[in-house]
C-alpha cells in the first residue's frame, strides 16, 4: 500500500501533463481524469500543478463558468510539452527495464 | 470531515507559506469542494477524496522547505593547518615505516624461496645422477634432512605470513583512520 502511493506520487506529474496536453483543464475536472484510471489522494494535484506552472511547464487562465467559481484552468507550454516528451520516454524505458528485471528473475527461478 | 475543517486545517498549518501562495492553495481547495458539490458529492465525500489534510500539508511544506540535516551544519571543520600538520606527520612515518614493511615482506619471500629449496632438494639428485652419473647415499640422507627442514620452515613461512599481513592491514587502517579524521572531524 505504502509503496504503491509512492509510485502514484511520482507517476502523478507524468499523467498530468498527459491529459493537460490532450486539452486545457480545470483542477476539479483533473482530479476526476486522473481518479478515473488510478486512485490517488487528489489534494496532492494543487501542490504539484503549482510547481508545475512555477517550472514553466503549464500556465493558467481563469474562465468564467455558468455555475460555481470561475474556473483556473492549466494549459501546457511548448516547454511543458518538451519536458513531458522526455519523461514519458524515460517511463517507457523504465518501465520496461523493470518488466525485464521481473521476467529474468522468473527465468532463474 | 467537512469543507470548514478541511480548510481550517490547510489554513492552520500553511502559516508558514507566503500570504499569496497559501491563499492561491486555499483557494484551490475551497473550489475544488465547490465544484464537487455541484456534482452532487457530499462535503464528507470530497474531503476523503482529497486525502487526509495532515498528509497534504506536510506534502506541499515538503515542496518547498526540505527538513535540513541537523548533523551537516553541527559537523566541527578541523581548520586546514591542522590537516597540513597530520598529512605531513604521515609523509615523514610512512618514509620510514613503508620501506621497514618491506623489508620484512622481503624477508619474508626470502623465507619463501628457502622453504621451497629445502622441500625441493631430493629433486636435485636427478639432475646431479642424469649429467654426473653419481649417486652418493649421503646427498640423499641430506636432502631428506632438507625435506624435515623444509617442513618446519613451511610452518614459520605461515605464521609470518599471517602476522605481517595483520601488521601491513592495521597498518594501512590506522593511516586512512587519521587522514579521515583529518578532513572530517
Amino acid at each position: 500500500m505504502d509503496v504503491s502511493v509512492q509510485f502514484k506520487k511520482g507517476v502523478l506529474e507524468l499523467c498530468v501533463l498527459v491529459l493537460i496536453q490532450r486539452k486545457d483543464q480545470y483542477g476539479y475536472e483533473l482530479a476526476q481524469s486522473i481518479s478515473k484510471h488510478i486512485e490517488v489522494a487528489e489534494g496532492a494535484l494543487y501542490p504539484l500543478l503549482r510547481r508545475l506552472v512555477n517550472d514553466n511547464y503549464c500556465t493558467t487562465y481563469l474562465q468564467e463558468s455558468t455555475e460555481g467559481p470561475p474556473r483556473k484552468y492549466y494549459r501546457i507550454t511548448p516547454h511543458g510539452k518538451s519536458y513531458l516528451t522526455s519523461i514519458v520516454f524515460e517511463w517507457k524505458d523504465f518501465v520496461t527495464n523493470v518488466s525485464n528485471l521481473i521476467e529474468e528473475g522468473h527465468e532463474n527461478e | 470531515m467537512n469543507k470548514k475543517q478541511y480548510i481550517s486545517i490547510l489554513q492552520n498549518h500553511l502559516t508558514s507559506l507566503s500570504a499569496v501562495e497559501r491563499n492561491e492553495l486555499l483557494t484551490d481547495y475551497e473550489s475544488h469542494f465547490t465544484y464537487g458539490m455541484e456534482n452532487g458529492k457530499t462535503e464528507e465525500q470530497i474531503a476523503h477524496d482529497l486525502g487526509d489534510p495532515f498528509e497534504l500539508v506536510k506534502e506541499i511544506l515538503g515542496d518547498r522547505f526540505t527538513i535540513q540535516d541537523p548533523y551537516v551544519n553541527t559537523k566541527k571543520t578541523v581548520s586546514a593547518p591542522r590537516n597540513i600538520f597530520i598529512y605531513i606527520g604521515l609523509f615523514f612515518l610512512n618514509i620510514v615505516i613503508v620501506p621497514l614493511l618491506i623489508g620484512l615482506w622481503s624477508g619474508w619471500i626470502g623465507l619463501c624461496a628457502g622453504t621451497l629449496g629445502a622441500l625441493l632438494s631430493p629433486l636435485l639428485l636427478i639432475p646431479e645422477y642424469i649429467i654426473n652419473h653419481t649417486f652418493s647415499v649421503a646427498k640423499l640422507f641430506a636432502s631428506i634432512v632438507g625435506i624435515g627442514l623444509g617442513l618446519w620452515l613451511f610452518i614459520a613461512v605461515m605464521f609470518t605470513f599471517k602476522g605481517l599481513l595483520n601488521m601491513s592491514k592495521s597498518y594501512l587502517k590506522w593511516n586512512m583512520n587519521i587522514s579521515r579524521e583529518g578532513i572530517s572531524k
